[in-house]
């Protein structure tokens, strides 16, 4: 048996592989680029489904009342509409023999009488479709989902759409909420979030940021809870990035580095021997001599000291220098490049464990402010006296799994 | 119903008459009934006529007097018995000569009363979130009421509606039903009162029983309109009229050439039929219709109504237009039927303005558009102001739109926001708006406030926020009148500001008086200006009956005043009696049926306007509907069929449409497609000459005289008398980036406002941290204390209070200036090795002669210390990104070296010149890898001595430069030394001449 994906592949005959893709009886995947046709596939499927099926009743055909087209533009849809129009009026008043050539090219064989008497009839009916002919955005379809049930979803009979201006203002009002949280209470692990974005963002660019997280928020939701974490907590969540990173997420980065400067009494020596080198060379060594000294001479200081000493390790780009010393200091102090070379290793990990902890708090941070954003959004918008609310895949995904039902009684 | 049927034949043979489609109605009406009694024009006053609406009985009486030209007649008796209040059906029952029943009707609830005690059920269920919302679920559940009585439904039906499987969801609507289906009637009850829709089958029903027993003698005649058919108990009694002895009953376009079977296959969308449903009530075939005038009128487009009749064809039956040809229908169909396909609706809005303006050009004729669309409506009546023509649209408009709506809703609104910028602004400046006071005096008020006081950051909340940012321009007129202001509205924005609940009715009085005082003139009461005009009578009455049943309102939040009182002010519809101009009119489809204008324009003949998409039914779905005993959805669209069938035959009907609306491509109307298909099959084109003529006029109109020719780059050369002789060093720089900024602000004079409300952005937050950076040196300038950060951070929180900083924007400041603190002290320590402050925030000023007189430079410096070897250092902070040391180099940052060379020359306040050593940029972003970071501008190749004398040369040569008459202030003169701000790029229109590429160097 040959494999009929396989096959569809292998024919090239565009219009017989057209034909194939608006079979009614077919489901099907269309991936085209532009202008290949894709609307006119999508047309002909809508009409042949219209249509009686091949020796079958004429009440074999679909009710238009009973076809669905999304689209994800409104230009499309009305596009859809404007041609499945045009195509039927041309069929009504069609010759016979037009019409039946037509036919046979659509349907892949010879239309009987009786399709060719509802072809003919289809415009009309197609117009007269109870509620219309259901092409439309996502978007609209979802909405008038939630309009049919507002009841069930909860929401005031013909609410309105958000607009984007009112959407920010929202926002906004949400961010003020927080911030009056914070400043009650700055001990508040919410304050402490807080705080830590701000020192990366303005007000503006917050936000921004917030939108973005806003726009996404049925794929936050989904995955606050699927870590466990209800109703604007975050916590499982945050401990998972944690995990994730094989971190602690108890340590601090001053936990981190508390342990920076205890060298052994051996690598302490090593690096003294060192610098007494550097200080003797090149100007560049005397350069990084003047990075190390202080660290090792201010003992108490050395967190503080650390990113101004790992210059001499570093180069620019933050990896490990490969020539540590000069030549003529490698043959004063032969051992230069091994003692170097090791603190430079020890220096690396912690500056990548630093990273990887900094880049974790950070999300943390931003989770936690994101969940709170969220919560708060949904509140606000509840209460709002408007009862502007936008729609969002995810509300209404979870809504249409509790109202299964509709998809037996058409929509409207 | 069907009971009443077998009575009818105690009666005679049903009288049925038709008056063509293509016939204006009243007028052929009118016609027949003054022959009728031309003997003796006495008894006109004998006929009864019953009519839809109240409109519709003043659109007969006009056909009446018309017809009558102006000779006094005595008028039969009019009765609107369609969508009329039922104070009106009683008083008509109670006026009639024979009533001999006793009708004991109880006294229906208003609609505002029902909607309130609903919302107020729904809210004690806790069915909605808040009570503004309660009031939308019960308008919608008002509908639902008025929806089954109308069809006398019982609500039993609803409990065994659903499928077993899908009961449980459907329990929830149930319950939510309950409201209606439980609690209301007990409501109902209690209050003695019944519904409208309840009320009118009463009366509707007494009427009919009581003509069934007493049948009148004198003629009675009804107008069979569609709308009139949809409620049963309506077409009950019109059914009964045709069989009255001298009862009739007139059909508005019954199609008479429909064939058997196609009328057979109507559908619930077909503008026949609720027509056909009339003619099965009464018993009567097509065949049976008389038609009622049997003159022959020449105007009638008979192939036009063989067009539309044709095109209006059931579904079922439409394989047969393949076989229509010429002999069906001919091409006369088309005289006097015109399409124009516009881009957009403004375009067609022109359109029809234009074809408006022209029927003007024959004298006495009459034009009217026809749309549901109101928006369009308001297009076009804009348009028409054009040739000073002004009609109202008659479709109407909610009275949220409207002045005294919007003054209304401005004044809650400024209460609620307390006094923020933008809404207070709108509120002053409204046409309303008076306070007592002249206009021009009003007028120098409010835009001093604008100006002055609301620019920038919002001030704090209310009257003590407005008066704290008016105290700091010491001008004592505006403080007073703030005071004045305050103590007309105290009363009401005091309310508003309760956190707690508050009575509705209390903020309602509040809010009617405040709006009348404000409105007060010097000489006329606001109350006077308010409520007059059609709208204000329409508020007055509607807010009258708001206060009779405010005691219905739960008390409530005053944050929820505003969209409670906005969601029953925008459910009020004001429609102006008559239209502002004799020949022209603008009419919904409701007011058109029945009317008649010597040319209907039909607007925005696009699916989803004309037919608007049925509303979605929140309650039930299409076969619940049906299963219930609810008419289905189509019910509206076979209304507007039958109103689009109607007015499309008359003599000179044109249909526009645009193709795009809001951006997006429209459909036509089904029916437009239908005609056009019908067309098609004859073989007709549909001429556009109409089209090209009018589309044509609208594109001439807006064009201009001569072809538009883009600005070349502004090269303006005021004389050298004009131009400025003093500059601060900031503005030099400005001067040398972009000239044209400095003729702007210095020549011309201009400066930009600050917007209103703005948010506290770079420039107030760059104060905010020299502020505080300034008293903690001031303070310090020999040692620096144990707990210098602490010190530095109070310093901060004294500035923000100062600057009142909203919180919002504290939160994002603090943070960062924190870690400011801590830097900047640990840098100071530092730098206090080498140097010690002298002076802050020190003012320079330094003149030299130049070609075009003296030149003065003036300038401020943050700081200047002194070195331990006597020489100076200036620092200046920067809160962003300090300016390249290559920028320097160039001279395209002078502000230090300028400085520098003011100090040299002993340009300072308090300082003796001196040399300078070194200058510093300090950056205190707070942000990035180094949040404070002290910059050096001097190095080896470019040492200050060297910094001090390219920037003497290059002052010198700037201003002897613009010293020049011939120099122009050009606009940037250099692409790449563009300044990062202006405020002037819009005057100087860059982007008109500034193609990217071809900012070349000019100067």
């Amino acid at each position: 048996m040959t494999n009929p994906f396989i096959e569809e592949h292998l024919e090239d005959n565009p219009n017989l592989r057209q034909a194939r893709a608006s079979d009614p009886e077919r489901s099907v995947w269309v991936g085209a680029s532009a202008g290949t046709g894709k609307t006119k596939v999508l047309t002909d499927r809508v009409l042949r489904l219209m249509l009686p099926r091949l020796g079958l009743p004429r009440e074999s055909a679909t009710p238009s009342s009973k076809i669905l087209c999304l689209t994800f533009t409104k230009t499309a849809a009305a596009e859809m509409s404007n041609r499945i129009h045009e195509r039927l009026s041309a069929w009504s008043v069609k010759p016979d023999v037009e019409l039946k050539k037509e036919l046979t090219a659509l349907i892949g064989a010879e239309p009987s009488q009786e399709i060719m008497e509802e072809a003919r009839r289809l415009f009309a009916r197609v117009l007269d479709t109870p509620g219309g002919l259901k092409i439309m955005t996502l978007h609209s379809f979802c909405q008038s989902v939630l309009k049919r049930f507002p009841v069930e979803a909860g929401l005031p009979p013909h609410f309105q759409l958000i607009d984007e201006k009112s959407a920010i203002e929202y926002l906004q009002k949400c961010l003020h909420n927080i911030i009056r949280e914070v400043q009650e209470d700055p001990k508040s692990d919410l304050a402490r979030a807080f705080n830590h974005l701000t020192l990366f963002l303005n007000p503006d660019e917050m936000s921004d940021l917030m939108q973005q997280i806003m726009s996404k928020r049925s794929l936050l939701t989904e995955i606050f809870k699927y870590q466990g974490d209800f109703e604007g907590s975050a916590e499982n969540t945050i401990k998972q990035v944690y995990v994730a990173l094989k971190l602690d997420p108890k340590m601090t980065e001053k936990d981190l580095f508390s342990r920076i400067g205890n060298l052994t009494d051996q690598e302490e020596i090593g690096l003294k021997e060192a610098l007494e080198a550097l200080l003797k060379g090149s100007k560049t060594d005397q350069k990084k001599a003047a990075f190390i000294q202080p660290w090792l001479e201010q003992k108490e200081d050395r967190v503080r000291l650390f990113d101004f000493y790992a210059q001499a390790f570093f180069t620019q780009k933050g990896e490990i220098q490969k020539t540590h010393a000069t030549k003529g200091t490698v043959e004063t102090f032969p051992d230069i490049l091994n003692v170097m070379q090791k603190e430079a290793e020890r220096l690396k990990f912690l500056q990548d464990m630093r990273k990887t902890l900094r880049f974790a708090d950070l999300n943390s941070s931003l989770l936690r402010i994101a969940s709170e954003m969220v919560g708060r959004y949904e509140f606000i918008k509840n209460i709002d006296p408007c009862w502007i609310m936008k729609i969002l895949s995810l509300k209404h995904r979870l809504f249409y799994q509790k109202i299964k039902w509709c998809i037996g009684y058409p929509l409207s | 119903m069907d009971e009443l049927q077998p009575e009818f034949s105690e009666f005679q043979e049903p009288h049925v008459y038709n008056i063509t489609a293509g016939l204006s109605f009243v007028d052929v009406l009118a016609k027949e009934i003054l022959k009728q009694t031309v003997d003796n024009p006495l008894f006109l006053s004998d006929y009864t006529i019953l009519l839809p609406s109240r409109r519709a009985c003043r659109t007969l009486q006009e056909a009446f007097l018309r017809l009558s030209h102006g000779a006094a007649i005595l008028l039969p008796t009019m009765r609107p018995i369609g969508d009329v209040d039922a104070d009106e059906m009683a008083m008509f029952l109670a006026s009639e000569k024979d009533v001999v029943e006793n009708i004991d009707v109880p006294p229906s609830i208003s609609k505002l009363e029902r909607q309130l005690l609903l919302a107020q059920t729904i809210q004690k269920a806790e069915m909605a979130q808040s009570f503004d919302q309660a009031v939308a679920l019960a308008q919608e559940l008002g509908r639902f009421l008025d929806e089954v009585q109308t069809e006398g439904l019982s609500f039993d039906g609803l409990l065994n509606l659903v499928p077993e499987e899908f009961a449980s969801h459907w329990q929830k609507t149930l319950s939510f039903l309950q409201i209606v289906t439980t609690h209301w009637p007990n409501i109902l009850k209690s209050r003695g009162v019944i519904d409208y829709a309840e009320s009118r089958n009463l009366l509707l029903k007494a009427q009919i029983k009581t003509w069934k027993n007493h049948p009148p003698k004198t003629p009675i005649i009804a107008v069979g309109d569609t709308l009139t058919s949809t409620v049963p108990a309506a077409l009950e009694l019109l059914a009964l009229v045709a069989h009255l002895p001298q009862g009739m009953l007139i059909l508005p376009g019954l199609d008479e050439g429909m064939d058997e079977i196609s009328w057979s296959k109507i559908s619930e969308d077909h503008p026949q039929f609720y027509i056909k449903k009339l003619l099965e009530k009464v018993g009567i075939s097509r065949g049976g219709v008389k038609s009622w005038s049997l003159d022959e009128d020449k105007s009638l487009n008979k192939e036009r109504v063989r067009l539309i009749s044709e095109a209006m064809r059931p579904a079922d039956t439409t394989e047969n237009w393949r076989n229509l040809t010429l002999d069906d229908i001919s091409e006369h169909a088309l005289v006097g039927l015109a399409r124009v396909d516009c881009d957009t609706p403004q375009e067609e809005a022109d359109v029809i303005a234009f074809i408006m303006r022209e029927a003007l050009e024959t004298p006495g004729k009459t034009c009217a558009l026809i749309t549901p669309d109101r928006r369009l409506a308001r297009r076009v009546s804009l348009s028409l102001r054009r040739w000073d023509i002004h009609i109202d649209d008659s479709g109407g408009q909610p009275l949220t739109e409207l002045s005294v709506g919007t003054w209304l809703m401005l004044v809650a609104e400024m209460a609620a926001e307390e006094l923020a910028p933008v809404t207070l602004l709108s509120f002053l400046k409204h046409p309303l708006m008076s306070a007592a006071m002249s206009p021009h005096e009003l007028r120098d008020r409010v835009q001093f406030l604008d100006a002055y006081v609301l620019r920038g950051p919002r001030p704090s909340k209310g009257f003590a926020g407005l008066h704290t940012a008016a105290a700091k321009l010491e001008k004592k007129e505006t403080g007073d009148w703030l005071k004045y202001l305050e103590d007309q509205i105290k009363e009401f924005t005091d309310m508003m500001a309760k956190p707690s609940e508050v009575s509705f009715r209390d903020l309602l009085t509040a809010h009617i008086r405040i709006s009348e005082v404000l409105a007060n003139t010097v000489d006329i009461p606001g109350a006077a200006r308010l409520w007059k005009g059609e709208a204000g009578e329409a508020a007055s009455l509607f807010l009258g009956d708001l206060l009779n049943v405010a005691e219905d309102v739960p008390n409530l939040k005053p944050e929820h005043y505003v969209s409670l009182i906005g969601t029953l002010l925008k459910s009020q519809t004001v429609r102006p009696r008559y239209g502002a101009h004799p020949r022209l009119s603008i009419l919904g489809q409701i007011e058109a049926r029945l009317y008649c204008a010597d040319m209907v324009i039909l607007g925005g003949v696009n699916e989803g306007v004309w037919p608007a998409l049925p509303a979605h039914d929140p309650w039930m779905s299409r076969p619940m509907r049906k299963a219930f005993g609810l008419p289905s959805p189509e019910k509206s669209i076979s209304l507007a069929a039958h109103d689009f069938a109607q007015v499309s035959t008359a003599s000179e009907v044109i249909i526009t449409r645009s193709k795009k609306l809001d951006g997006t491509p429209t459909v036509p109307a089904r029916w437009l497609l239908r005609i056009e298909t019908v067309l098609k099959a004859i073989g007709i084109n549909w001429p556009d000459v109409a089209a090209l003529k009018y589309r044509s006029w609208v594109k001439k109109m807006d064009m201009p005289k001569d072809p538009p020719k883009p600005i070349s780059r502004p090269a303006p050369t005021p004389p050298v008398a004009a131009r400025p002789r003093k500059l601060s060093v900031t503005r030099i720089e400005a001067w040398m980036r972009d000239p044209y900024q400095i003729y702007a602000q210095y020549v011309l004079g201009l400066g930009a406002l600050d917007p209103l409300d703005a948010d506290p952005g770079g420039a107030e937050r760059g104060t905010f941290i020299h502020a505080a950076l300034e008293c903690f040196i001031k303070k310090y300038p020999e040692e620096m204390p144990e707990d210098s950060v602490e010190n530095l951070l109070t310093f901060g929180r004294d500035a923000l209070k100062e600057m009142r900083i909203p919180q919002e924007v504290e939160a994002f400041w603090w943070p960062r200036f924190e870690k400011i603190a801590y830097e900047f002290v640990r840098e100071e320590n530092l730098w206090r090795l080498e140097a010690k402050p002298y002076l802050t925030e020190v003012s320079a000023e330094w003149q030299f002669e130049a070609e075009g007189g003296p030149f003065i430079v003036r300038g401020k410096a943050d700081r200047i210390d002194k070195c331990y070897d006597e020489t100076y250092v200036i620092i200046d902070y920067k809160s962003g990104t300090p300016p390249t040391s290559s920028d320097v180099r160039q001279g395209l940052s002078p502000q230090l070296p300028l400085e520098a060379l003011m100090l040299e020359k002993g340009g300072f306040d308090d300082i003796p010149s001196g040399k300078v050593k070194d200058l510093f940029y300090w950056k205190v972003s707070g942000s990035g890898q180094k949040p404070v970071e002290r910059k050096a501008l001097t190095s080896k190749d470019f040492p200050i001595e060297k910094i001090i004398l390219d920037v003497d040369q290059g002052l010198k040569a700037l201003v002897g430069k613009f010293d020049n008459v011939e120099t122009p202030y050009f606009s940037h003169p250099r692409a790449e030394a563009r300044p990062r701000f202006s405020d002037f790029d819009h005057l100087s229109r860059v982007k008109e001449w500034g193609v990217a590429s071809d900012e070349e160097d000019v100067g």
